[in-house]
């Protein structure tokens, strides 16, 4: 009973370091959606590419070279997809806004392909995090530690920036009423740029986050972005506190249905959200 | 207009005269095209019933063309129903009724919810298809599937593909211009004052989903008897994005505008694969092309042209 006990522990902190990942990567489709109205179906895309580039940054200048490197790289990026593409369907629709992200889906993927090549690239984990530290008795990984830490801070440098600073005011006032704060002065489209590098910029954290546990594979970006809507599904649309619990409860639930089914673990998050439109499906999307 | 009118009928004779002709004419290569986009054109009306005429957009049909084509697969080899045409009845039927269960899930959902909600479906599906081996053959699917008698040889399946194809043209064109189908144009324009003319959107939306579910199955079985085989990327996001990409590059405003679509989609897939690999940054750059260049596809641009009705309009 003991030893089921620490194995639960062990699994349920796997998961919400999983699940933080899952966070930072929906915490960037969320805004991105919030302020600009688009949903960007090349997120995972995106994540993606900076999985692969954190295989190549790291392998030179190490993980946390890649750390600050990758989501400045990715940022760039993600400021030319919205100044060639994006900004060009903002009043066009859904249905153009995400044919747009399937071209670019399918342009990256592609680049990608070119680029590293068919063969699995596996993550390398820093010497730092290796190994265990024992925590009540129950030992627990160093880089679900560090995980959750990151993702933590992150999360709190993210609201403290929408909630206590200029552009943050900015930011929401773009989200209430587009048109008036444009009336106001304010140069909204380079307001939009902003928020949709810092949403690129998450997702490529959330990939060099994820480098040294998960292996990239050319499918994976549709892998996390499937994930990512799951998780903006049930958290509500929008709401970067119901993306934080949604990605958590994914990740925990993914993580224990290994223990209970490990061949359908991944199918256990589409129960959740089935049983989530069942029962509540118009209360989900609170920023509609 | 009324000079397009006059042409109408020469266009048509022709177009007639070379789908018939073409089996014995061209190459076998070139037949097994002209069938893939008979069936990319099925899947594509299917889909622009939903979404030109209900206005949802589905990014999951190939979930039900996976279906179908694996229903027909499995049927095919692991049973003992010889009966091709009672199988290619039962497998539409089958993605039919997953459409009615995903609809119940998806048809309160709209715009982006809906696309990804049904994205997730085919998700789930492929994952499964790839998981249950000893049914669906894992990931290299189910190969040599036999059909015999008269659907065997190229040209036969040609054929049978054709005038599969032209009954359900016709089917959906009928439905399209039903009450039902101009009910569903009344809720794509403005759903909620639909609702207060007492039109049950959500049934009608509901509905919709079923009958395009159905056509695609339809498509699906099809592409067994074309290709023997049924494999779990039918179910991946890719096969869904190519069926709304043959709508919009067509045309989601007109009902020809997913065989308009799927001749250049096909044409430029066979033409480009045969000089390089990288088709998917091609059909990447085609697809932002279409977006920012000619939002209302093909047909929308001839409707341009020609100075005709406004692209609106073109459906009826």
């Amino acid at each position: 009973m003991d030893i089921d006990l620490s194995l639960l522990v062990t699994l349920v902190a796997s998961g919400i370091a999983r699940g933080m990942i899952y966070f930072l990567l929906s915490c960037g489709l969320t805004i991105i959606f919030g302020v600009l109205g688009v949903v960007n179906f090349a997120h995972g895309a995106f994540y993606m590419v900076g999985f692969y580039l954190t295989y190549s940054i790291a392998k030179e200048i190490g993980f946390w070279g890649a750390l600050i490197l990758v989501p400045l790289v990715m940022a760039l990026v993600g400021a030319i997809a919205e100044m060639g593409l994006f900004r060009r369907v903002y009043k066009a629709g859904h249905v153009l806004q995400l044919l747009l992200s399937v071209g670019v889906i399918h342009i990256i993927s592609d680049i990608v392909r070119l680029v590293w090549g068919l063969e699995p690239k596996n993550g390398e984990m820093p010497s730092v995090f290796t190994g265990r530290v024992d925590l009540f008795g129950i030992g627990m990984s160093k880089y679900n530690l560090f995980i959750i830490g990151i993702t933590c801070l992150i999360a709190i440098i993210l609201i403290m920036i929408i909630y206590r600073t200029k552009i943050g005011s900015i930011i929401r006032a773009c989200v209430f009423d587009e048109e008036m704060t444009r009336g106001l002065g304010i140069n909204v489209s380079r307001v939009f740029l902003l928020v949709f590098m810092a949403g690129i910029a998450l997702a490529a954290i959330a990939a060099v986050i994820a480098y040294p546990v998960t292996s990239g594979t050319l499918g994976m970006d549709a892998q996390m972005i499937v994930i990512a809507f799951c998780v903006a599904i049930i958290g509500g649309v929008g709401s970067i506190g119901g993306a934080l619990i949604a990605a958590l409860v994914i990740g925990v639930v993914e993580s224990l249905g290994i223990l209970i089914l490990p061949e359908y673990a991944d199918s256990f998050i589409y129960v959740i959200v089935v049983a989530v439109l069942f029962t509540r499906p118009e209360g989900l999307f609170s920023l509609e | 207009m009324l000079k397009w009118k006059k042409w109408v009928w020469f266009f048509g004779i022709l177009i007639a005269l070379i789908l018939l002709a073409s089996p014995f004419i061209l190459s076998r290569f070139w037949v097994g095209i002209m069938t893939e986009i008979l069936i990319m054109a099925l899947a594509g009306m299917s889909l622009n019933f939903l979404l030109g005429y209900a206005g949802c957009l589905s990014f999951g049909h190939g979930a039900f063309f996976a279906t179908s084509a694996f229903a027909t697969a499995i049927m095919m080899t692991k049973t003992h129903i010889n009966q091709y045409l009672i199988v290619l009845i039962i497998a539409p039927v089958l993605a039919t009724l997953l459409g009615a269960v995903i609809g119940i899930l998806v048809s309160r959902l709209y715009a982006f919810y809906y696309a990804i909600m049904t994205c997730a479906f085919t998700m789930v599906l492929w994952a499964l298809i790839r998981r249950w081996r000893s049914l669906t053959g894992g990931d290299s699917g189910i190969v040599g599937v036999k059909f015999r008698g008269m659907l065997e040889g190229i040209s036969h399946a040609y054929f049978f593909t054709l005038g599969v194809v032209i009954l359900c043209t016709v089917i959906l064109w009928v439905i399209g211009n039903s009450p039902f189908g101009w009910t569903l144009r009344a809720i794509r324009e403005n759903p909620v004052r639909s609702s207060f003319t007492s039109i049950d959107v959500a049934r009608h939306r509901y509905l919709a989903l079923v009958i395009s579910s159905f056509f695609c199955g339809v498509a699906g079985a099809l592409h067994v008897v074309y290709t023997f085989g049924a494999f779990p990327e039918l179910a991946f996001w890719t096969k869904s994005g190519d069926i709304v990409t043959v709508c919009i590059l067509g045309g989601i405003n007109s009902f020809l505008g997913p065989i308009i679509g799927s001749i250049v989609l096909i044409l430029l897939e066979t033409f480009i694969t045969s000089v390089t690999l990288y088709w998917p940054l091609i059909l990447g750059i085609i697809i932002c092309a279409v977006v920012l260049l000619m939002p209302q596809g093909i047909m929308g641009v001839r409707v341009r042209w020609s100075g005709g009705k406004k692209p609106d309009d073109i459906l009826s």
